[in-house]
């Protein structure tokens, strides 16, 4: 057992490390670790600074009296919610994605020690959160609080206990959640919401980040009053909040009873996981979801009709059945849509936040207006369509050699894709954009432009963005982020600079041009400009995308 | 059919007339850097004709079917489909061509009835043909109640049944397949061999790999033996026992002859002398 222990770490650590490319990776990877966790803790240090003054009788500020412990139990709950979100993910990958287990079970071993060694397994996984975001913002508070030196071991061991109940409670629900939902869909739920997860920390760090800035301690003290899921006093961050509370005053009494207390509750939960999962894996009880769906069928008769019915209505040939392909495939996939969305806030809030006052209301450069509206068409429907589009080639994954054993050209297959995404993309692309030019105060005609703007250049986007899909396109990539190669990303920037340039003209012509006099013409010359580059484009990244794709062997290794 | 059975060198049957259903290898070679995976190969299948391709692991197999089918392109000669070259000519070659490769990779996010429909589509088959043909292959391969399912929940058999689906929804005049009866159940297998001796009697040229000699042995009109990339002997199958140094009765005997059957034996003796010390 305490072999196998050995040989998992060493085959997760030292040989993964043999590769320098993974050698690189790490090193970005604790170095970025490192900087979150020192924003971490300078964040908590500020917090806790700030209202050190009130507490301690400095000032006369009016406070709660457990104000500090609100605080902390608070930013603990945070802490213990995202210790569940990636407990839950990686018990999916150490036990349903586990390409070990069914190896373990089969080998000579009881199951309590495989499951044993899973939960080690786990744990070990959570480690780094723990050091990252909750040993961090503890030392935070000891150093906001200006504790003594001996706060510092007592954190360390503090830190510790947050792993063992969110990690069980993540085991059991995703025991759960796996015999309601069928595993495949169980990955793709996981990573969308680990990426709405993202898109929310994205978009309240842009758009908080001038509310929180002018924060004092007279706000921070006021938080404290509406933290009212932080007062409850049966909740494991309670516990954990009084327990670090003692420490940093020195009362050891206390900080054992509310330690020990946590720690009880915490292994109590563990075992009991470990017993249920154990019997829930062994007889297969968390695998039902693969099965329960199946006894849900609509009748054939109902299919059969309604597959007549949509094949009177659908268009056929080869072109239309890649696009709907394509349609199908991003539209079935959680993650493409999770994916999107992602790159439509970003591009949204990136190119708004700039034209917000610190207040929230909007600035007004009136002559400016159509140039910020059409840049940010431009660029959400560069994170939108880029993003897709560039995946678009490798998205067909291992059936790639399948696609071309059929009588089907490069060319053809570029414009089948093409029209998929842009078909998918137009009508919200459309939307937003307009949706975002309202908001930033455009008006009439000029709304008609900007729409304009978004259909002359979007095919010809996706066209480029295809194109530079097939440079490097990796097609065994479960990651939707990892489809094309470093270099192709590369270019693909490059390459819509270029396009954004030869744009630009024609923005400059639209928006200096007007709708009365002889400004109409300069108007009429710039869409004329746009619609002809964004033709160009189209054509380029076809003939490029299709001689490329012809080009390579059509093998997957 | 009168054949010509050579080793080590060509494997020409006699009938050369009716080109355009028949697979033909012209000094086929594919190297990767200094490795030769397919080295200088002639062959012919004619119409009507059940083609076996045998060979151990990494014989290069698979690297002749994806050249065959111009997935790969060779580094020297010519692999002509029905007529048209694979590689100057691939629309004509694969619009003829139906192919199942050697791993069952089909699109997850489609259902069954989906990826069938689109691989008709991608075929030209007309509107009327297609909805009749994927009913029909559904239900031929006992894939009609789950049809509306995505692929991503289909078993790997399933998988496999529909990708043999797949290379027989446009009618192809010419078949090559790799691995075919991998994963599949009794009773999927068994179809799928009734059928593809129904299009061999029908003149469909029919080109497959297997593992499984019984199955090359019960249903190949000849058989190919492959080995380090060479063609190391070509015939039907009482025309390679005829070549055989002992009185061999199976075609897996004399497969273990030809390519390394020596080696296999003292292995074999090894392993015993390990059990018995």
């Amino acid at each position: 057992m305490t072999q196998l222990l050995l040989w998992k770490a060493r085959i997760a650590c030292w040989n993964y490390l043999r590769s320098p490319r993974a050698r690189v990776g790490t090193a970005v990877l604790v170095l970025m670790a490192g900087a979150l966790a020192v924003m971490v803790f300078g964040a908590c240090r500020f917090l806790f600074k700030a209202v050190q003054p009130v507490l301690t009788g400095a000032t006369l500020v009016p406070v709660a009296p457990e104000g500090e412990l609100v605080l902390l139990s608070a930013l603990y709950v945070i802490g213990l919610l995202i210790l569940l979100v990636s407990g839950f993910a990686a018990a999916f990958f150490v036990l349903h994605a586990s390409s070990d287990l069914p190896l373990l079970l089969a080998a000579p071993f009881t199951v309590r020690q495989i499951f044993a060694l899973k939960f080690c397994e786990l744990t070990a996984s959570q480690l780094p959160v723990v050091l990252v975001v909750v040993l961090p913002a503890a030392c935070g508070y000891g150093a906001g609080v200006g504790a003594r030196w001996s706060f510092y071991p007592a954190a360390l061991l503090l830190s510790f206990l947050f792993l063992f109940l969110p990690t069980a409670l993540a085991v059991l629900a995703e025991a759960l959640v796996v015999r309601v939902i069928p595993p495949y869909r169980v990955r793709e739920l996981g990573a969308a919401l680990g990426t709405l997860l993202g898109i929310v920390m994205y978009a309240l760090f842009y758009l908080g980040s001038s509310y929180f800035a002018s924060w004092g301690p007279q706000e921070v003290i006021s938080l404290t009053d509406r933290l009212s899921f932080a007062k409850a006093k049966v909740s494991p961050a309670h516990w954990l909040g009084q327990a670090t509370v003692a420490a940093s005053r020195g009362s050891f009494s206390d900080f054992l009873f509310w330690g020990g207390l946590t720690a009880v509750v915490s292994l109590f939960a563990l075992v009991l996981s470990f017993l249920l999962v154990q019997g829930a894996f062994y007889t297969h009880w968390v695998g039902a979801a693969e099965t329960h769906p199946r006894l849900r069928r609509r009748p054939l008769s109902a299919v059969l009709v309604a597959n007549r019915r949509k094949s009177l209505l659908s268009l056929r040939g080869p072109l239309w059945a890649l696009a709907w392909k394509e349609v199908h495939m991003i539209r079935r996939d959680l993650r493409e849509w999770m994916e999107a969305m992602y790159m439509l806030v970003m591009m949204v809030v990136f190119t708004v936040a700039p034209a917000l006052r610190r207040g929230g209301s909007i600035l007004r450069p009136s002559e400016l207006l159509l140039y910020i509206c059409l840049g940010m068409a431009g660029m959400t429907s560069w994170a939108l369509v880029g993003h897709l589009a560039l995946g678009c080639v490798a998205r067909e994954g291992r059936s790639w050699p399948l696609l071309r054993s059929t009588p089907i050209t490069g060319e053809q297959i570029m414009k089948g894709k093409i029209m998929g995404v842009v078909a998918l993309v137009l009508a919200p692309l459309l939307a937003i954009t307009l949706a975002v030019s309202l908001l930033l105060g455009l008006r009439d005609f000029q709304l008609i432009i900007v729409a304009s703007f978004v259909l002359l250049i979007t095919p010809g986007l996706a066209a480029l963005g295809a194109w530079c899909g097939t440079l490097s396109p990796d097609f065994n990539a479960q990651n939707v982020r990892q489809r094309v190669g470093g270099a192709a990303y590369l270019f693909f920037w490059v390459v819509s600079l270029l396009y954004a340039a030869f744009l630009a003209v024609g923005v400059f012509l639209v928006a200096e041009g007007a709708w009365t006099g002889w400004r109409v013409l300069v108007r009429v010359l710039g869409l004329l400009w746009l619609m002809i580059i964004g033709a160009l484009a189209f054509v380029v990244g076809v003939v490029l995308g299709g001689r490329e794709i012809e080009r390579r062997e059509a093998c997957v290794r | 059919m009168g054949y010509v059975v050579i080793i080590h060198g060509r494997c020409i049957p006699g009938d050369e007339k009716r080109e355009t259903r028949m697979i033909k290898a012209e000094g086929l070679t594919k190297h990767f850097g200094r490795f030769t995976a397919v080295d200088d190969l002639d062959l012919k299948v004619v119409p009507g004709e059940i083609f076996g391709f045998l060979g151990p692991n990494g014989a290069g197999k698979t690297t002749t079917i994806r050249m065959l089918t111009g997935l790969l392109r060779p580094t020297a000669g010519r692999a002509i489909i029905g007529g048209y070259d694979i590689h100057a000519e691939p629309l004509r070659a694969k619009a003829i061509l139906g192919y199942v490769p050697d791993e069952p990779f089909l699109y997850e996010k489609l259902t069954g009835r989906e990826f069938l429909s689109f691989m008709a589509d991608l075929y030209r088959v007309d509107e009327k043909r297609r909805i009749d043909r994927v009913a029909e292959l559904l239900h031929l391969f006992g894939l009609e109640e789950r049809a509306d399912e995505l692929v991503q929940s289909y078993s790997r058999g399933m998988r496999q049944k529909l990708a043999v689906a797949a290379a027989l929804v446009h009618d192809p005049s010419i078949l090559i397949l790799d691995e075919p009866l991998t994963g599949l159940d009794p009773r999927s297998a068994r179809i799928l061999k009734d059928n593809l001796r129904m299009l061999a009697g029908r003149g469909v040229t029919i080109f497959m790999s297997t593992h499984i000699m019984e199955i090359a042995e019960r249903m190949c009109n000849r058989v190919g033996i492959i080995d380090r990339g060479r063609l190391i002997a070509c015939g039907t199958i009482d025309e390679l026992k005829g070549l055989s140094q002992k009185d061999t009765t199976s075609l897996e005997e004399l497969f273990l002859q030809l390519t390394g059957g020596t080696a296999y034996a003292e292995v074999v003796r090894s392993l015993e002398e390990g059990v018995l010390s």
